[in-house]
């Protein structure tokens, strides 16, 4: 009797949860197939209108453009940060490995504005504010907190006995890290890049201190469509990323099982 | 076998190595020599420092002191991968990643070896740990104790000067462990490898070993071959070690035989080192130290044939497998406790009270100086 009740409000609870979580990006996804009022609820037309729109427009194509080289490219970059870091961290013998480790995360704790007005005060005198380099630089910084974390969950749980048998029977260390290590720490790399990737993919609040008007990437135009002139299109844009995002995710979770390492 | 001229070859020397971790000496100046083709076991409980010896051999650790040398060549600081060893860690530390072929691979491949020999070698060595039909498998669709082949035959194949082997059977069963000892002796009565064999377990020792080296605390306490150490432990330590369990304190030695305590005489068949008549010391004896006499009641009791003769009062009893194990209060004003075991059923098995009689043997029986307790 009383499991009964647990558990039909365990249910309730779940439910409510869920529909918290889960409400607007159902609400975007409603509101995209309405091409005259995306303020209307619900919706009273139903077409493809905003999509068809949207592979047409020059802008947002170019900034889909721009925000996918962005966030490969930091991905590259903050993958490498991430392994030489994660690997030290984890078996390096060097003093005041705690606070290193910390300062690795520390964009994630920091408010990202202002790692932003950082970035601007670094980039300005550097001549590169506005440049894609700027920007593809200031994300690297910020996902790689992403990486670095998951790569030194999987470096704990990665035995290095194995490590010591590859070199007992005759492999030089760097031969051992690349054919017994990396292999069994690739699935972390990828989930955590696939991680970054999307974040990258998703930044505004550092971006927006670096933009200028050739580098809009997908968020600030995001943010333009809606603040100057309230363009539908802009809903269907936001389910497509929201639809990349859950196939990434499920990726992540059902091939790569990112939840060992978070 | 080996002939005699390489079995005469020093294969591996420890030259008073020393190890020290944060000011602990954890490794305290230890000489070994071993043969070519000598299976050698490092027997110790744990902290004792076998591990930490094995370590040293392989290049994992570096002394703080001391040499490790090699065929004549000091290796000390030679790194781990240019040692040519071989080694059986006791979690297998197999690569998950791969498959047994692959795992068996591995060193041969790290090395370079021509691509035709590296063949041949895998396919010999899958076969000596009879795993050729599972070459294919990755390991954790293994069982324990085919991993554990699979981790012999890996150490195996890179055909190593010294082959380490790290308490490589205290993660099986029973069953499995008896069958591994059996397949590690065959194995090297048939390749002649030189081997080190850390362990605690002294019957593995025993089983496999042309040399035992008993540890404690950094230091060994003997080295030398099973028979010798069984028949003669020269300190307490090893004899508590290989099964002399039991102990009588309060004893003096009279002569290079016996023993006394109160007004009882007991034989004694090995003497610790330093051990002098007149001796204040302590007794320890095997289970097998007791001969019972007989089971019976009081009349025969009373009857003194036997001069020898101890009385006890039993105060435990128990069987273990097919032997009788009983826990003897011994009177006669010893007033001490021991357990002894019969290698029968003792049917019925005798009650708690019982009285009975028993005579000392006297080659389960060694006696050491002072109170053993330093």
């Amino acid at each position: 009797m009383l499991a009964k009740v647990g558990k039909t409000v365990t249910f309730i609870y779940v439910t409510i949860i869920l529909l918290f979580i889960l409400a607007p990006l159902f609400m975007i996804l409603l509101v995209s197939f309405n091409p005259t009022n995306m303020f209307q609820f619900p919706p009273d037309t139903f077409s493809f209108q905003n999509y068809t729109q949207l592979f047409q427009d020059e802008r947002i194509l170019s900034s889909i453009g721009l925000s996918v080289f962005i966030g490969l490219v930091s991905t590259i970059i903050a993958s490498f940060i991430g392994l030489f870091a994660a690997v030290g961290l984890v078996r390096g013998k060097l003093p005041g490995k705690n606070l290193l480790e910390s300062l690795f995360l520390g964009p994630l704790i920091v408010p990202l504005v202002t790692t932003g007005i950082g970035f601007l005060l670094i980039f300005v005198p550097l001549g590169l504010a506005g440049s894609p380099t700027a920007i593809i630089l200031a994300h690297s910084v910020v996902i790689s907190p992403y990486i670095i974390r998951i790569l030194i969950a999987s470096m704990r749980q990665f035995d290095p006995v194995q490590e010591e048998a590859a070199i007992v029977h005759g492999a030089s260390p760097l031969y051992a890290f690349a054919t017994i290590v990396f292999p069994q720490l690739l699935p972390a790399l990828l989930s955590g890049a696939i991680l970054s990737f999307l974040v990258s993919l998703d930044e505004y609040t550092v971006t927006v201190f670096l933009t200028q008007a050739e580098t809009v990437t997908l968020p600030i135009q995001i943010y333009q469509l809606v603040s100057v002139d309230i363009n539908p299109v802009v809903t269907a844009l936001a389910s497509v990323m929201v639809i990349l995002a859950f196939v990434l995710i499920t990726i992540l979770e059902k091939r790569l099982q990112i939840h060992k390492y978070l | 076998m080996a002939g005699s001229d390489i079995s005469l070859k020093t294969s591996i020397s420890l030259d008073s190595i020393t190890k020290i971790y944060k000011g602990n000496t954890v490794i305290d100046h230890i000489d070994l020599d071993l043969q070519e083709g000598e299976f050698l076991s490092l027997l110790g409980p744990s902290g004792s420092g076998k591990t930490t010896i094995l370590r040293m051999v392989a290049g994992l650790v570096t002394p703080d002191e001391g040499k490790v040398i090699l065929r004549g060549e000091d290796i000390s600081f030679t790194p781990p991968n240019k040692r040519n060893m071989g080694m059986v860690f006791q979690q297998y530390a197999l690569f998950p990643h791969m498959t047994i072929q692959e795992n068996v691979t591995y060193g041969l491949k790290a090395r370079k070896l021509p691509k035709a020999e590296i063949t041949e070698r895998v396919q010999k060595y899958l076969e000596l740990v009879d795993l050729k039909h599972l070459a294919g498998r990755r390991p954790r669709e293994l069982s324990g104790g085919q991993q554990q082949r699979v981790s012999l035959a890996r150490a195996l194949a890179v055909e190593p000067v010294v082959l380490l082997f790290d308490e490589p059977l205290s993660n099986l069963d029973v069953r499995l462990k008896e069958q591994m000892l059996k397949e590690i002796r065959h194995l090297h009565r048939k390749l002649g490898f030189t081997a080190i064999y850390v362990t605690h377990d002294q019957n593995e020792a025993l089983y496999l070993s042309d040399k035992i080296a008993v540890l404690n605390k950094g230091k060994i306490e003997q080295f030398s071959s099973p028979e010798e150490i069984l028949k003669n432990p020269t300190s307490a330590f090893v004899a508590d070690f290989f099964g002399y369990t039991n102990r009588i304190e309060n004893v003096v030695l009279m002569d290079e035989q016996t023993a006394q305590i109160g007004d009882v005489k007991i034989p004694v068949g090995h003497l610790g080192i330093d051990a002098h008549p007149n001796d204040q010391g302590f007794l320890l004896l095997r289970l097998n130290a007791a001969q019972i006499l007989d089971l019976q009641n009081q009349q025969t009791f009373m009857d003194e044939k036997e001069a020898t003769a101890i009385r006890a009062e039993i105060r435990d009893s128990r069987y273990l497998g097919d032997e009788t194990e009983l826990r003897l209060h011994i009177r006669d004003g010893i007033e001490q406790e021991i357990t002894v075991k019969l290698p029968q059923m003792l049917t019925p098995l005798p009650p708690e009270g019982m009285q009975i009689r028993f005579r000392f043997q006297a080659e389960a029986i060694c006696f050491y100086k002072g109170d053993g307790r330093t």
